[in-house]
């Protein structure tokens, strides 16, 4: 399975490659009032408002500086996803969701769909966003809530 | 009336007194002795001259009475001249006789004579004339006269008489005279007395002051010189502290001396190291020259340096500007790799190997990213390295600027050294003349210390002297003291 690697603050994470859309440089974000914390804001791509997702944020690994944007598919329409340095593209193995899922917590096993490694760094291949309940991101939300 | 006179005034007052009495009484004297002198002379004279020619009278006579008697024997006219003759004479000494007395009895008796002669040549004349006529005597006393022998004894009675008056005279005034010459030795006895018991009062008074005043002043005379003794003696002692004091000065200014002239030799050397200073100040000059037109070419060159390190600080921001595009083409690179790639991700084989070429572009494009990343670093740290070697040029400039001003002040300081080295010299050679000047002062001193040095060893001798003369000089004091009769004190 090929995949899209790249970096969320101290995170190494990875996409489906099928999940994505396009990437692009960072672009101007409207930050929208009553939004998680994850939610930088909105930001307009390709001539449509689209909500930014900081990925370090929603995994919890604190803010950080966004370097690409990376845009994925989702049922409502198109999410970006704030990233860091993008590593490229390879091939990932992954156990699928098996492993230790306890560990990976309650809601947020949700977001990650399986822990891999690349050069001895763990890897997290996020969920398909299509597949994310409303009540993962509500918990979510809760969760990175101050 | 003596008190406050000298000793002196007193002896010549009374040896004045003295010899005016003694001269008064020579006076005296001459007076006394020309008084009785005179009385003698008068009876010399009235014993020599009346008494004489009174008794001529009586040999006058007895002298005619003979021519007579023998005029009659022979009865010749030779014989009665004589007579005559003798008359004459008789009667010139009857005058002068008369003019030899002041004696109014002896002229009444020599008239007495006169008067007896005069009647014994009347009887004469008639014996005479009797005898002329008679041509033949026979007999004396056909000659016969009664009158002629009372005249006659008449004439000798009165002429007796006559001597008998003037020696009576002679007698009187001679005794007068002796009288005279009694008072006059009485009277010399007497003022001789008064003289010698002036004289002796005049002594006992000198004695007296002598004893009082001398023995006062010579007691002081005494006492001053015992203290001009201690006095010498002190002096004596003084001398001597002087004359070491002296041979201590004498030394210390010939030590004086000797560094006198180690100054001048010193000053010397010193002066022959100012010119040497001079000269190497001179010779400074020109290395100072020299070194400012190496500071200017340093300057010149540092602000070359500035010049071509900013130059290439420019070009490096350029390189800079030239890989930050690259850099931007090679982030585009790398986004348009990754979007193919995902792109063709989904488009079958067709995509698959249009992916592998993309993944290879994206590589390219990493690797492009990564060269400009370091070229970015490397002109970064170029133009750090340009920025710091500018600042440190700049710093560097400007320590040449600070080093040229400082230089500038140490130039002009050792040109004032140079001048203060000329000003130094000059001095150096007046110490060196005054030192000279000094150590012909200090030798002449020296000399003089010497002089007065021995100057002391015989003010020593002196006092020593002048105390066994002070010495000498006491007992003398007590000796005269002794003399005057008051007595040792």
């Amino acid at each position: 399975m090929t995949a899209l690697v790249f970096r969320a603050g101290p995170l190494l994470c990875a996409l489906r490659l099928d999940e994505v859309v396009e990437t692009m440089r960072p672009r101007e974000t409207l930050p929208l009032a009553g939004t998680p914390a994850f939610v930088r804001g909105i930001s307009v791509l390709r001539g449509v408002p689209t909500p930014v997702i900081d990925v370090s944020r929603l995994l919890g690994g604190g803010p950080a500086e966004p370097e690409r944007f990376v845009t994925v598919h989702t049922e409502r329409g198109a999410v970006a996803l704030a990233t860091g340095e993008l590593l490229g593209i390879h091939a990932v193995d992954t156990d699928a969701a098996g492993g230790h899922p306890a560990l990976l917590g309650g809601a947020s096993s949700r977001l990650v769909a399986g822990v891999g490694s690349v050069e001895d760094e763990p890897l997290l291949l996020l969920q398909s966003m299509r597949t994310v309940p409303d009540e993962v991101w509500e918990a979510a939300a809760a969760a990175g809530a101050p | 009336m003596m008190t406050g006179r000298t000793f002196g005034a007193k002896l010549a007052a009374g040896f004045g007194l003295t010899l005016v009495l003694t001269l008064l009484m020579t006076a005296t004297s001459v007076l006394a002795l020309r008084y009785v002198m005179t009385t003698k002379d008068k009876v010399v004279h009235t014993a020599s001259t009346s008494l004489i020619e009174a008794q001529t009278l009586n040999a006058l006579m007895e002298q005619r009475i003979g021519d007579y008697r023998a005029f009659l024997l022979s009865g010749t006219a030779e014989w009665l001249n004589t007579t005559n003759q003798d008359r004459r004479a008789f009667l010139d000494q009857v005058i002068r006789v008369r003019e030899t007395l002041d004696d109014d009895t002896a002229d009444k008796l020599l008239d007495t004579v006169s008067t007896a002669e005069a009647a014994h040549a009347a009887a004469i004349d008639e014996v005479v004339a009797k005898r002329q006529k008679i041509k033949s005597l026979v007999s004396t006393s056909q000659l016969s006269n009664d009158k002629v022998k009372p005249t006659r004894l008449a004439v000798q009675a009165a002429i007796t008489n006559l001597l008998n008056r003037i020696k009576k005279i002679v007698n009187d005034i001679r005794k007068q005279s002796s009288d005279r010459a009694t008072v006059a030795m009485i009277f010399i006895v007497g003022f001789g007395g008064l003289l010698v018991a002036s004289a002796a009062g005049v002594a006992w008074r000198l004695s007296r002051d002598l004893r009082r005043e001398v023995g006062a002043a010579v007691g002081h005379i005494q006492s001053s010189s015992s203290e001009l003794e201690a006095a010498a003696a002190q002096q004596a002692t003084g001398g001597r502290d002087q004359a070491s004091a002296m041979n201590e000065i004498t030394t210390t200014i010939s030590e004086l001396l000797i560094t006198s002239r180690q100054i001048a030799d010193s000053a010397q050397r010193v002066s022959k190291v100012a010119e040497d200073t001079a000269e190497a100040a001179r010779t400074g000059d020109a290395t100072i020259d020299q070194t400012r037109a190496s500071i200017n070419a340093i300057r010149a060159q540092v602000d070359q340096i500035v010049q071509h390190m900013l130059a290439l600080g420019e070009k490096s921001q350029q390189i800079g500007s030239v890989v930050d595009l690259v850099s931007e083409l090679a982030e585009q690179t790398n986004i348009l790799a990754i979007n193919a790639t995902i792109e063709a991700s989904g488009a079958g084989e067709w995509g698959r190997r249009f992916a592998v070429v993309a993944e290879e572009i994206r590589k390219l494009a990493d690797r492009t990213a990564g060269s400009a990343k370091e070229i970015r670093t490397l002109i970064d740290d170029v133009r750090g390295a340009v920025n710091t070697t500018v600042m440190a040029t700049e710093i560097g400039a400007k320590a040449v600027d600070a080093g040229s001003r400082q230089f500038d002040d140490a130039t002009n300081s050792f040109r004032r050294i140079a001048q203060l080295v000329a000003t130094t010299s000059d001095a150096t050679r007046e110490i060196e003349l005054s030192t000279k000047q000094q150590t012909t002062a200090v030798e002449q001193v020296n000399s003089a210390a010497s002089d007065t040095a021995r100057a002391s060893r015989e003010t020593e001798a002196s006092a020593v002297q002048t105390k066994q003369t002070a010495a000498h000089l006491s007992t003398l004091s007590g000796d005269l003291l002794d003399l005057v009769g008051t007595g040792r004190h």
